[in-house]
């Protein structure tokens, strides 16, 4: 089921609580590597499409993660993997530890979440960026985090940052 | 999960339980295409709702929510087995906590034009593992009577073909690689059934022969409903039932207050 990274290339996981900050803080994390790629979040569209609909129902977490994580298929596929058997160095922004903190905030199973991202190749190196506590939260469509702190009507960026700090203690990734 | 969520729904699934036969039933419809399950069920449902029951149908891959990005996504042949079956999966979630349950705890007749099945079964057959299926499918929730409507590959092949040309995904082109839809329907068809089959033997479905007549079938639906009816309520769906009024706590208080 786990999808085979190829054994050239690098690739950097960033996880981040700003949507709008992804581009340029995967700039900076590849600022020295001469082949580089860049996968953002919702690459697939889904989430715009969705957005877009003119339906009142909502997803539900469990919806929003199978989602998530049909776009991070998508993202793996056409993006991130290409891009690792052309040698490059990726920084996927966000990657898997997005989808295990909203999990983990709204309640889902480990197990279950581990099973759901079980295609996932491990990063290379994984981080998380540190950001300012007090700007507006972005759009809807800007970011993951965003769109789910939409769909639940409450600002979740303190809970992704906690998940994404206690990541750090644990030696799990490293800020930037 | 919360313990307020577990202690509603030990206490909900005990109130259904009591309810007896005036519970809400979920009655799957299950098979491959050209099985005339769809019609099956459109008789199965006008019955039931001339014998006086409230009826809710549910088909595959309905939700307003995701059925048009399936859609687009189909048409742009963009999509591969995994995607195919997260995005199928996300409608399906969907469907059971925003129709299915909320029919069922109201004690409505629940019938479903496909259910869960249907993914196992096309997905297994697209190559992906049961194993990772049942997981993403998660928590499962079991209907009371899954009813598979049996046919040949042939038979499924001729009916399909009498009336159009299968389209990409239905035909499995995306997995035989063969150019012509005809043909790469019967490989991929004999595949489903094939899981089907098995799938049938696991969760014991009813089966039912669907090359037999039409009205034949149609009475022997409604007489099997009714032995099933006294059926109780299975226990094992409480997770799926704890697990909803977690995900929508709207559904937790609509659930305490009735």
């Amino acid at each position: 089921m786990a999808l085979k990274p190829p054994s050239s290339g690098q690739l950097i996981s960033l996880d981040i609580i700003e949507g709008r900050d992804a581009v340029r803080a995967a700039k900076n994390l590849l600022k020295s590597k001469p082949q580089r790629g860049i996968s953002t979040w919702d690459a697939s569209s889904i989430f715009f499409e969705m957005h877009n609909l003119e339906v009142t129902e909502r997803p539900t977490p469990r919806t929003l993660i199978l989602l998530y994580a049909a776009d991070l298929f998508f993202r793996l596929r056409w993006e991130i993997i290409p891009a690792l058997e052309e040698g490059k160095c990726v920084v996927a922004v966000p990657y898997i530890e997005t989808g295990f903190a909203f999990g983990n905030l709204v309640g889902l199973p480990k197990t279950w979440l581990n099973e759901v991202f079980r295609f996932a190749p491990k990063a290379n190196e994984s981080f998380r960026l540190k950001c300012a506590k007090d700007a507006k939260l972005g759009s809807p469509t800007s970011g993951f985090v965003e769109f789910c702190s939409d769909v639940l009507k409450q600002d979740l960026r303190p809970q992704f940052a906690s998940y994404f700090e206690d990541l750090e203690r644990r030696g799990v990734c490293r800020s930037v | 999960m919360t313990e307020n969520a577990v202690a509603t729904a030990k206490r909900l699934s005990q109130e259904i339980h009591k309810k007896g036969k005036d519970r809400g039933f979920l009655i799957a419809f299950e098979g491959p295409d050209g099985s005339g399950k769809t019609t099956q069920r459109k008789l199965f449902k006008d019955w039931l709702a001339g014998e006086g029951y409230k009826v809710t149908t549910t088909k595959w891959n309905s939700s307003k929510l995701i059925k048009p990005i399936i859609r687009a996504r189909k048409n742009m042949r963009s999509i591969n087995q995994e995607e195919f079956c997260l995005l199928h999966a996300a409608d399906f979630r969907h469907r059971l906590e925003q129709e299915i349950l909320p029919a069922l705890v109201e004690g409505k007749m629940v019938v479903a034009d496909r259910f869960l099945f249907t993914a196992l079964a096309r997905d297994a057959a697209r190559g992906l593992e049961l194993d990772w299926l049942l997981h993403i499918y998660s928590p499962l929730y079991w209907p009371d009577i899954v009813f598979y409507f049996s046919v040949s590959p042939e038979t499924s092949g001729k009916r399909i073909a009498a009336t159009r040309t299968p389209k990409y995904y239905e035909a499995g082109q995306d997995v035989t690689k063969i150019d012509d839809p005809f043909e790469s329907y019967q490989r991929f068809i004999s595949r489903v059934i094939q899981e089907y089959e098995a799938l049938s033997i696991i969760f014991k479905f009813i089966t039912i022969d669907a090359e037999a007549p039409i009205y034949d079938q149609h009475l022997l639906i409604r007489k099997l409903f009714e032995e099933s009816r006294e059926r109780p309520w299975p226990q094992w769906n409480e997770e799926a039932i704890a697990d909803w009024m977690q995900m929508m706590p709207k559904a937790r208080e609509a659930a305490v207050g009735s």
